[in-house]
C-alpha cells in the first residue's frame, strides 16, 4: 500500500476517527472512505502488510524452528492465555497479543480467557471465517423469555445491509430457506462429503426439527469482479487461512476493507497508536477526539474529527469508554446508565460428542475445506426451549477419516504399523456445540484501581462465569450430540463437556458482546439501535460491545451490518444537519 | 496540534498521570525484553544417538533411538532412526515442553536398559508389543509409552521426508472435493493443525 497512508503526528482534523482497524474498524473505514468522509483509522498495534507480513503462509511444517509447535519458554512468558486459543501456534504467534505487555485480572472464582489480536487487522486476520446472519428470533429472545433488554432492532432493519456486506465480502453456502438460519447472499458452497449427507439425511429424519447443511463461511469460492478487482482471488482450500492469504481467498481487513478504502485516497492510518482515553468537551455535549499513547516509545499525541467511531473490540471499545471519565461521565465516558461493562457474553463453545463411522472405505477428498457443516439452534423461542434451562445453541459438524495423527496413539509397533500410518484410517464424525449465554447484568468488566499497563491504562478485571443455564445447556447439547450420531449410525459415540475447565471459561469462544449494549431507553442501555451513544451524539460502537443478546450464531457477520447501518445513519444525519 | 480543544489543565493532568508511570522506567526498558532466548531451530543430524542429547543421557539417547527404530523400521522407506526422529524428540522436548511435561518421555525412555539395543529386531518388536499390551506393565508405564510413541510418530510425518514422500503433499490444492480412494493410496501429509 502507499506509504503516505500511514501518519504519526497529524495537524489536521478529520472527519471521522476510527478507533481499531480489525473486522469492524475495516468496514467503517471502507464506507465512510467510500461516501468521501476524510477518515482516519487509529490502531495500536503495528502495521501488517498484505502479502509482506504473513511469515507463517506456505511455510512447510519441517522448515518451522519446532515443527508449529511454540517455544516454550516464548509461551509461557508471553502468551500464557493467547496459547489456550486452537489456533495459536508458531505460523500465527505472531498475530496474537503479548500475555505479558497486556496483562489483566480476573475476580476471585472466575476465570476469562481474552484472546486478542493487537494488530493492523486485529482478529481479521485470525477469525474463522464462519459466517451467518443472526434469526428473527433472536432478535425477540430478550423480550419473550425477560432476560436481558430488549433489542432496539428487528431482524427486517438489518436485512439490506446484511445482503450488502456479504456481497462484498463473499460468503460460501447453501441457500438452505431455514426460518432459523435466514439465507444469506452466496457464493457456492463447498462440497459436503458423502458420509456428511448420509448423517444429514439420517439425522433430519430422527429429529424433524434440525437441519445439518454446509457451513457458511467468508470463503471466495467463485470471486466476483468486486473482489477481483481488489486482488482477490479464489479460495486454493489449503485452509492455513490464519497464517495470512496472500491469494485474499478469505475476507480480512487487509485482503478487502483496506485496499477497498485505501483507493479512494480518503484514508490515514495511524498504527502503533495506542487510543487512551477519548477527549470529551462538556460544554457541547461531543467527542472531539482521541488520546494517543505511542505503542513503542510511549509519547503521547491527539487525534481530532467531528464523530468517533470505537471499533476496539467488544472489550477494547469498553475499556476506553471506562477509561474517559469526566465531571459529566465519572464512571466512564457515555455510562449515565450505569451498564457499561455489564451484560458481558461469550459463546459457550463446551460440549461435544464424536464417534466412528463404519464404511466408507472408498470415499476420500482432495484438499483442505476450511469449513465444516453446521446445524442451527433449533431451539430459537421459548416454545421450543429445553427443559432445565432457556435458550439453545448450534452445532459446528464434520466428518472426517482419520490420520497419523490419531492413529499414532493406537497399538501398532513395526514395519505394519508404519505402513498403516501412511493411509487414511476410519471414518468419524463429531458435533461441537456452541450455546447462548445470558445476559446477566453481574458478568462484568471493570478497570483496575491501581494496577496499569505499561501505557498506563488500567488494567481491565473480568468478573464472568458460565452460570447454572450455560452448564445444563452444555449437559443437554452433549447427551443430543450423542443421540444424533446414533441415529446416524455411528459407533464407539461419546460425549463430554468441558465447561469445568479453566482454559475454557468465557473469552475462550472469542465471540465476546454485550458490554455497552444497545437499548430504546438511555436509563438501561448505553446505545441506541444505531450503535449511537445515547448520552453523546457523535459517538458510535458498532462492534460487539452493542449486543443486547449473544444469540448462537459466530457474531462477526452481524458486525459488520451494524457498521455499515451505523455509518449510513450518521452520514444521512449529518448531511440533514442533525449531528 | 492546531485543533487542539482540550484544556491545558486537562493536557497536563492526562500527561502526569502518564508521567506516573514513564517514572517507573526508562522508556527503553518498558519496550525492550521482546528478545528472548529462544532455542535454535531443530535441524536433522546425523549422529544423534552417539552424544547425549538436551534432555536424554547418551544410553538414553541410544535406547530412544532403538525404540523409534523399532516402532517406525526402515523398510523398503526410510525408518524413524533415518530421519533422526530420536534427535528430534530430545529437542522437542527441551524446547516445547515445560520440565513437568516432559516427564512421561523421560519415563517412557527409562522403562528400558540399555539391553535393549542389543536385542534382534524381533525381540524389540515383541518387548515393546508386550508393553503396549500390558503385560509386566501398568497402565502409567502403558500410558507414559504412548505419548512417547506419538512424539517419535509425530517426528517421522512432520519431518520433510514423512511429509512429502511417505505421504502426499499438497501445497497448493486449488480446490476442495471429494475423490474416491483406492487401496493403496498414501493419505495426505499437510494440515492445517498438528
Ligand atoms: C481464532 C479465532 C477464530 C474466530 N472465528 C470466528 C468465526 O468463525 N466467525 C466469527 O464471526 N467470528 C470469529 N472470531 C471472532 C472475530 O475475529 C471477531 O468477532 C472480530 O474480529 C471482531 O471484530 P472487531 O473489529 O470488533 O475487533 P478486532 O478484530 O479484535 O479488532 C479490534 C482492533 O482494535 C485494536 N484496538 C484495541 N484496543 C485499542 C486501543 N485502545 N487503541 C487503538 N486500537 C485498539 C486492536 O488492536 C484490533 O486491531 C474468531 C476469532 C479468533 C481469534
Amino acid at each position: 500500500m502507499n506509504k503516505d497512508i500511514y501518519i504519526k503526528e497529524d495537524n489536521n482534523k478529520f472527519d471521522v476517527l476510527i478507533v481499531g482497524s480489525g473486522i469492524t474498524g475495516g468496514f467503517a473505514a471502507k464506507e465512510f472512505c467510500e461516501r468521501g468522509f476524510n477518515t482516519l483509522m487509529i490502531e495500536r498495534g503495528r502495521v501488517v502488510e498484505h502479502r509482506v507480513d504473513y511469515p507463517g503462509e506456505g511455510k512447510p511444517v519441517w522448515d518451522y524452528d519446532n515443527r508449529m509447535k511454540v517455544d516454550n519458554l516464548l509461551a509461557e512468558q508471553q502468551h500464557k492465555i493467547q496459547k489456550d486459543c486452537y489456533a495459536f501456534h508458531d505460523g500465527t504467534k505472531h498475530f496474537f497479543g503479548n500475555d505479558r505487555d497486556l496483562p489483566y485480572q480476573t475476580a476471585e472464582g472466575t476465570d476469562f480467557r481474552w484472546i486478542r489480536a493487537n494488530q493492523l487487522g486485529g482478529k481479521s486476520l485470525l477469525w474463522h471465517r464462519q459466517s451467518y446472519r443472526m434469526c428473527p428470533d433472536d432478535f425477540l429472545a430478550n423480550k419473550r423469555d425477560g432476560h436481558g433488554n430488549d433489542w432496539p432492532i428487528r431482524y427486517n432493519d438489518l436485512t439490506k445491509w446484511y445482503s450488502y456486506v456479504e456481497k462484498f465480502v463473499g460468503i460460501s453456502g447453501n441457500a438452505d430457506g431455514l426460518a432459523n438460519l435466514p439465507d444469506s447472499e452466496f457464493l457456492p458452497p463447498f462440497e459436503m462429503l458423502k458420509p456428511e449427507q448420509d448423517i444429514k439425511a439420517a439425522v433430519e429424519k430422527a429429529f424433524p426439527d434440525r437441519h445439518l447443511i454446509m457451513g457458511r463461511t467468508a470463503h471466495l469460492t467463485k470471486p466476483t469482479t468486486l473482489h477481483m478487482q481488489l486482488g482477490r482471488v479464489q479460495c486454493q482450500a489449503r485452509n492455513e487461512c490464519q497464517k495470512g492469504c496472500s491469494f485474499g481467498a478469505y475476507f480480512s481487513t487487509q485482503s478487502a476493507t483496506l485496499p477497498a478504502a485505501a483507493r479512494t485516497n480518503n484514508l490515514s492510518i495511524a498504527a502503533n497508536s495506542v487510543v487512551h482515553s477519548l477527549i470529551y468537551d462538556e460544554k457541547t455535549n461531543r467527542v472531539k477526539g482521541v488520546r494517543v499513547i505511542d505503542n513503542e516509545d510511549l509519547s503521547t499525541r491527539e487525534y481530532f474529527a467531528d464523530v468517533v467511531f470505537l471499533c476496539a473490540s467488544t472489550v477494547g471499545s469498553t475499556q476506553i469508554l471506562l477509561n474517559s471519565k469526566s465531571k459529566k461521565f465519572p464512571n466512564g465516558l457515555a455510562n449515565s446508565s450505569g451498564v457499561l461493562g455489564h451484560y458481558l457474553m461469550d459463546h459457550n463453545y463446551n460440549a461435544r460428542a464424536s464417534g466412528d463411522l463404519e464404511g466408507y472405505e472408498d470415499e476420500f477428498f482432495k484438499g483442505r475445506r476450511p469449513t465444516g457443516c453446521y446445524m442451527p439452534n433449533f431451539q430459537s423461542r421459548p416454545e421450543t426451549y429445553a427443559k432445565g434451562y432457556k435458550r439453545g445453541y448450534a452445532y459446528g459438524m464434520s466428518a472426517y477419516r482419520s490420520d497419523w495423527r490419531g492413529m499414532a496413539g493406537q497399538d501398532g509397533i513395526g514395519a505394519d504399523f508404519k505402513d498403516k500410518l501412511t493411509k487414511p484410517g476410519k471414518w468419524g464424525a463429531g458435533f461441537y456445540a456452541q450455546g447462548e449465554m445470558l445476559p446477566e447484568f453481574d458478568n462484568h468488566m471493570s478497570l483496575h484501581p491501581t494496577k496499569k499497563d505499561k501505557w498506563g491504562i488500567p488494567q481491565i478485571v473480568f468478573n464472568a462465569k458460565y452460570g447454572a443455564n450455560e452448564n445444563a445447556m452444555m449437559d443437554d447439547a452433549a447427551e443430543q450430540g450423542v443421540k444424533m450420531l446414533e441415529a446416524a449410525g455411528c459407533t464407539n459415540v461419546q460425549g463430554s463437556t468441558s465447561y469445568q475447565y479453566p482454559n475454557r471459561a468465557p473469552g475462550i469462544a472469542i465471540h465476546e458482546v454485550g458490554t455497552a449494549r444497545m437499548g430504546r431507553d438511555a436509563k438501561t442501555s448505553v446505545l441506541n439501535g444505531y450503535c449511537q451513544a445515547h448520552d453523546i451524539p457523535n459517538l458510535f460502537v458498532p462492534d460487539g460491545s452493542s449486543f443486547s443478546s449473544s444469540g448462537t450464531v459466530n457474531p462477526s457477520l452481524t458486525f459488520m451490518a451494524l457498521t455499515v447501518r451505523a455509518v449510513d445513519y450518521y452520514a444521512k444525519e449529518r448531511k440533514a444537519g442533525r449531528i | 496540534m492546531t485543533q487542539n480543544t482540550i484544556s491545558n489543565d486537562n493536557r497536563r493532568a492526562f500527561l502526569q498521570r502518564l508521567g506516573g508511570v514513564l517514572g517507573a522506567a526508562t522508556v527503553a526498558s518498558l519496550t525492550a525484553g521482546t528478545h528472548l532466548n529462544v532455542a535454535f531451530a531443530y535441524s536433522p543430524q546425523t549422529d544423534s544417538a552417539s552424544k547425549a542429547g538436551k534432555v536424554f543421557s547418551l544410553t538414553q539417547m541410544k535406547i530412544l533411538a532403538s525404540v523409534a527404530d523399532t516402532i517406525l523400521p526402515r523398510t523398503n522407506t526410510p525408518g524413524a532412526f533415518d530421519l533422526d526422529c530420536h534427535g528430534f524428540v530430545d529437542h522437542q522436548l527441551a524446547t516445547c515442553f515445560s520440565k513437568e511435561a516432559t516427564k512421561p518421555y523421560l519415563s517412557a525412555v527409562n522403562l528400558f536398559d540399555e539391553s535393549f539395543t542389543t536385542l534382534a529386531p524381533d525381540a524389540r518388536q515383541k518387548a515393546l508389543m508386550d508393553l503396549e499390551a500390558g503385560k509386566g506393565f501398568d497402565e502409567n508405564q502403558q500410558n507414559d509409552f504412548r505419548a512417547l510413541k506419538s512424539l517419535i510418530v509425530f517426528g517421522y510425518f512432520t519431518s520433510e521426508y514423512g511429509a512429502s514422500k511417505a505421504l502426499r503433499y499438497d501445497a497448493v490444492p486449488g480446490g476442495f472435493k471429494s475423490i474416491p480412494y483406492k487401496p493403496g493410496d498414501k493419505g495426505w501429509g499437510n494440515f492445517a493443525y498438528y
